[in-house]
């Protein structure tokens, strides 16, 4: 007969006895140890039906696609540059992934980035000895200014970014502040050096009260108390993130365990990227392609889309059909078959867009764009596949 | 020789009075304090955290790397001179032995978890107070653990089996002594550490070997206690801090 040993929101320590029998099955952070499952961690006891998981109270952060860190830049490589995490794990930050302009080889990467500079970035792929690939190629995603640094829990994340980013748009819109959080336990903020003394005060006591409920009324009265007033309104999710065309919805709710409050990446201030579809295009048809859940994002008619701001480069070269339709979910590799360019261009991040009419480059240099796609193919899988960075690290 | 009566009056098989911490030094990833009579750890752990020196990296796990010292004044004797002692160094390994079974670092490959372990008073049983604290840190930092490991020395006194020997009783001349250090995994009363310094009959060492695992329950749970206790919700503080 199965039975439950802790209620929900208990605290457990490791080599705890959560619950006995089959009927229950062991989640992140226990395990089964003959018939009774076990903590094997410090946290928080979720039980969600017949599955019993723990809510890490504290813990190193482990990086997973699709996440947003605060990075700095230690290391200036012949591929790119090399950035410190706040974790054990190694980043490498390609000069592909770092800017949309194009970039000469040889060229002065100190230009873009110098050793010591923080940034915001996008995790693009995890490896299995925990290297991580860094973009900066995303809405928000950007080298760093001036600002304040501060260190948080990493577990603490989901508490303070709150539902679809509630509370940590509370603070910043009652102080005023610009502020960026890092899944990595990194946050940067910037404005009126008073405001910013209140928001690392708010911060430090959604920290320290991550674990009990009731912590955004709290949060908002101790905003109160120091005279500031928190504006009513819809919270907007303006985290920087990675962009991802078609990618699967399913996989990404998975990897997004924890992060971004559990909301859905809808809202867009309008169109950030305007289509510039080369190749086989039926005009509106093929919308759905792009993250097709995505609403009041990509609502581009067919014909010549030129206008708005040019945000990133489009450099779809002539490697191949270009297909825009639902083959393209599930990832980099494997889906696109027909594709007969050897896998180099898909499988790259899909953030990345790449035009023949590049706004740099102009028209007369399609032909260059194309062949140089064709050459850079097999350093971008190593980049992609993060062995240039193994050697790099030697 | 027959020993009668406790040097501090204690039962045979009674522990000292503890005292146990989570969470007492804040800039540490993990930190614990244990004290068992006037015997005071204190553990810190960082990480996991990138490896230095590269050769000590393995590309499978991560490695767990403990240091045990003893501040100069700690002891009822002479000054302890700073810096690692052969001593240290053997007790660094051997704690780091009690623990590695318990702690699952594959998640971290080429980094390493770092526990340094500092007694700024000691009365014996400096090692056990050590793997206690050590325990409550790694579990304060969120390492991977399928259990806690708690220690205590058992042993012989002239003529009686003795729980959690202090030092004057280690010290004690008018009869053979033996010192025990015993760590245990709880759970499964699996042992971690075992060593012997002194004299000691078999049938003598099977006895203190089960009292080990026994006293060993009671010192996880006040591990337990004070892991739980940093999360306890002060409820009437909050709500007057909130007004």
């Amino acid at each position: 007969m199965s039975q439950l040993f802790v209620q929900d929101k208990d605290v457990v320590v490791p080599g705890e006895s959560l619950a006995e029998g089959m009927d229950y099955l062991p989640g992140p952070g226990s395990y089964r140890k003959g018939d009774t499952i076990v903590a094997n961690r410090v946290g928080l006891v979720s039980v969600a039906g017949r599955a019993i998981k723990l809510i890490p109270l504290s813990g190193p952060y482990m990086p997973k696609r699709d996440d947003v860190i605060i990075c700095k830049v230690t290391d200036i490589t012949l591929n790119g540059w090399r950035l410190d995490t706040n974790t054990p794990s190694s980043a490498m930050l390609s000069v592909r992934d770092a800017t949309n302009t194009f970039i000469v080889k040889g060229s002065d990467l100190t230009k873009i980035l110098q050793i010591g500079d923080y940034l915001v970035g996008g995790v693009v792929q995890v490896t299995t000895q925990k290297l991580i690939d860094v973009t900066l190629r995303g809405p928000g995603l950007r080298k760093l200014a001036s600002g304040q640094l501060l260190k948080f829990s990493p577990n603490k994340f989901p508490r303070i970014i709150g539902r679809q980013g509630s509370m940590v748009s509370m603070i910043k819109r009652a102080t005023n502040c610009q502020i960026v959080v890092g899944q990595n336990g990194l946050i940067w903020m910037s404005g009126e050096p008073a405001m910013e003394v209140i928001a690392v005060e708010a911060i430090r006591f959604i920290e320290d009260n991550a674990h009990t409920s009731g912590v955004t009324d709290r949060v908002k009265k101790l905003l109160e108390s120091k005279g500031l007033t928190v504006p009513e309104g819809e919270a907007q999710d303006d985290q920087p993130r990675i962009e991802r065309f078609g990618a699967d919805r399913e996989e990404r709710g998975e990897s997004r365990e924890g992060g971004f409050g559990g909301g859905e990446r809808r809202s867009f201030d309008g169109p950030r990227e305007p289509r510039r579809d080369f190749g086989n295009r039926d005009g509106g048809d093929r919308r759905g392609g792009f993250g097709g859940n995505r609403e009041g994002g990509f609502n581009r008619d067919g014909g010549n889309r030129d206008g708005g701001e040019r945000r990133f480069e489009r450099r779809d070269s002539g490697n191949g059909e270009r297909r825009f339709d639902g083959e393209r979910s599930g990832g980099f590799q494997g889906n696109n078959s027909g594709n007969s360019n050897g896998g180099s261009r898909f499988d790259r991040p899909r953030f990345e867009r790449r035009d023949n009419n590049g706004s740099s480059n102009g028209a007369p240099n399609n032909n260059n764009n194309g062949s140089n796609d064709n050459n850079n193919a097999p350093s971008d899988n190593n980049a992609s596949n993060g062995s240039s960075s193994d050697d790099s690290q030697q | 020789m027959t020993y009668k009566k406790r040097y501090d009056g204690r039962d045979f098989t009674e522990l000292r009075p503890m005292e146990a911490k989570a969470g007492v030094i804040k800039q540490a990833d993990g930190s614990g304090m244990f004290r068992a009579g006037k015997t005071t750890a204190l553990a810190a752990v960082y990480g996991p955290r990138e490896l230095h020196p590269k050769f000590m990296q393995d590309p499978t796990k991560g490695i767990l790397r403990v240091t045990y010292s003893m501040m100069p004044f700690s002891g009822a004797g002479e000054r302890v001179r700073t810096g690692p002692s052969r001593r240290s160094k053997e007790l660094s390994m051997v704690i780091q032995k009690a623990l590695q079974p318990v702690v699952d670092l594959k998640d971290f490959p080429n980094s390493v978890v770092d526990v340094f372990i500092e007694l700024p008073e000691t009365d014996a049983g400096s090692r056990c107070a050590s793997i206690n604290a050590a325990s409550i840190a790694l579990a304060d930092a969120g390492i991977t653990m399928k259990d806690m490991v708690a220690a205590v020395s058992v042993g012989r006194v002239d003529d009686k089996t003795v729980v959690d020997l202090d030092y004057q009783e280690e010290a004690h001349e008018e009869g053979h002594v033996a010192d025990i250090p015993v760590a245990v995994i709880p759970s499964t009363g699996e042992i971690t550490l075992l060593q012997l310094d002194g004299v000691c009959e078999p049938s003598r060492l099977k006895e203190a070997l089960a009292m080990a695992v026994e006293a060993a329950k009671k010192i996880n749970a006040v591990q337990i206690a004070a892991l739980k206790d940093k999360y306890k919700k002060p409820s009437a503080e909050t709500d007057a801090s909130s007004e």
